[in-house]
């Protein structure tokens, strides 16, 4: 499911890893909205985990596309930057970042709780 | 000094052992090799604490005091020496790992299949030969095939505890659908538990445009039927033919699983690599009883009769 936001600059693009069955939702992302999650990325404390992949069904993280194919996802109480150049891993214990991405989704996108459920979901060690 | 090889599957009962010394210590050794156990470069061995198979255990343990096996040990000692025996390892899913936490990935990725299959040193040891094809498959992630079952020893206090094995169903094969790529994302729970490749993500009754409106069980299981998925009681039994898959829904999705070769359950997170194991990283025995996350709802049993079934 793809969905407009409407003011949004269509290159940039957010999404949520959550069903299993029906495609995930993503949607379009204003480039201002954009820049501003990704400064909530810059401040966090650098981390020498691993990528932060989420598994199971259910919730799984989330993901925002720059233009150029720079990607950033968050699960887990882990943030990663990836790009053709590097990848950088960041804590998200507060899940900032992980809910500075899910906020941009337009009303109805996600179902109810899903900011919520992702907010009190244990960091994986 | 000999090596004791426990194949770690029992809850209740006792795990099949049994020592190994001579020729065949000296083979398990040489397999083995020396493998490089370090804690710093993030191979590690899957839990132990879980029901089911947990790995093989080999310890070096005194020689068996039979004459007959002094005299072995002592040609073997005497042909060239030994290599030196683990005090205690554990081999689990292509990882050795020792008691502190130490592993490294298996030099000989055969060596585990090996050891818990019926042709390794365990086939006097275990209750039932099905067991040791069962584990042997489950490490090797394929199903070589097998001698009829007729010619099988039955003991039918085996029977009621292991999987039952579905000779029908699809082979367990991540390799080809963990791609990262076309396969692994373009089909789901739904392609993997009807083991048809669509690209398209495929959705229930879409095939025969009659596609689920809701979530509701009842929509899903028309959507299901118009695929020409057979209804199927709820019982986790192997059907004659085909295979058997169970639908489960949340509010706002649906999850499909499929029943395995080897009797478990194993199924895609939508464009996620496949697994064998449910929420809490469990093998699944039987879906109903996995962590589902927030697919609560049974929708039924289905069974995926090949080359039947059509889905979009």
């Amino acid at each position: 499911m793809t969905v407009g936001g409407g003011q949004g600059d269509a290159s940039w693009a957010a999404g949520a890893r959550l069903y299993s069955g029906r495609v995930d939702p993503s949607w379009s992302v204003a480039a201002a909205r954009a820049r501003v999650v990704i400064e909530v990325f810059r401040a966090l404390p650098p981390s020498a985990r691993v990528h932060p992949a989420g598994g199971g069904v259910g919730y799984r993280g989330c993901w925002l596309r720059a233009p150029d194919g720079t990607s950033w996802v968050a699960a887990n109480g882990l943030a990663a930057l990836r790009s053709s150049a590097q990848d950088e891993v960041r804590e998200d214990a507060q899940r900032a970042f992980e809910d500075a991405i899910l906020a941009t989704a337009p009303d109805g996108v996600l179902p109810p709780g899903v900011r919520a459920g992702a907010r009190r979901s244990p960091p994986r060690a | 000094m000999a090596l004791r090889v426990t194949i770690d599957v029992f809850s209740g009962r006792p795990n099949p052992t049994v020592v190994v010394h001579g020729r065949a210590e000296r083979a398990l050794l040489e397999r083995l090799g020396r493998p490089r156990l370090s804690r710093d470069h993030g191979v590690a061995a899957p839990p132990a604490s879980r029901l089911g198979y947990r790995g093989v255990h080999i310890e070096t343990v005194a020689e068996d005091p039979s004459p007959a096996s002094r005299r072995t040990a002592a040609a073997s000692a005497g042909a060239g020496g030994r290599a030196r025996a683990p005090a205690a390892l554990r081999i689990a899913h292509g990882v050795v790992a020792r008691a502190d936490g130490a592993s490294a990935a298996l030099a000989d990725a055969a060596l585990e299949s090996f050891l818990v299959g019926p042709g390794g040193p365990l086939r006097g040891a275990a209750p039932d030969v099905r067991l040791l094809e069962q584990l042997a498959d489950a490490v090797q992630g394929a199903v070589p095939a097998g001698p009829p079952a007729r010619a099988r020893a039955r003991t039918s206090a085996t029977a009621a505890e292991l999987p039952e094995r579905c000779r029908c169903a699809p082979r367990w094969e991540p390799a080809w659908w963990n791609d990262g790529g076309a396969i692994q994302l373009g089909n789901n729970c739904y392609n993997y538990a009807a083991n048809i490749r669509t690209d398209t993500y495929a959705q229930p009754g879409r095939a025969a445009a009659a596609m689920f409106a809701s979530m509701l069980p009842a929509a899903m299981r028309a959507a299901a039927l118009a695929d020409a998925l057979d209804d199927a009681p709820a019982r986790n039994r192997c059907p004659g033919k085909g295979h058997l898959v169970a639908c489960f829904v949340s509010q706002w999705d649906f999850h499909w699983y499929r029943k395995q070769r080897s009797g478990l359950w194993t199924h895609k997170p939508g464009p996620d690599p496949i697994t064998d194991v449910d929420n809490a990283g469990q093998p699944i025995v039987d879906p109903r009883t996995a962590d589902r996350a927030d697919y609560a709802t049974l929708v039924g049993f289905f069974v995926v009769q090949h080359g039947h079934v059509k889905i979009a």
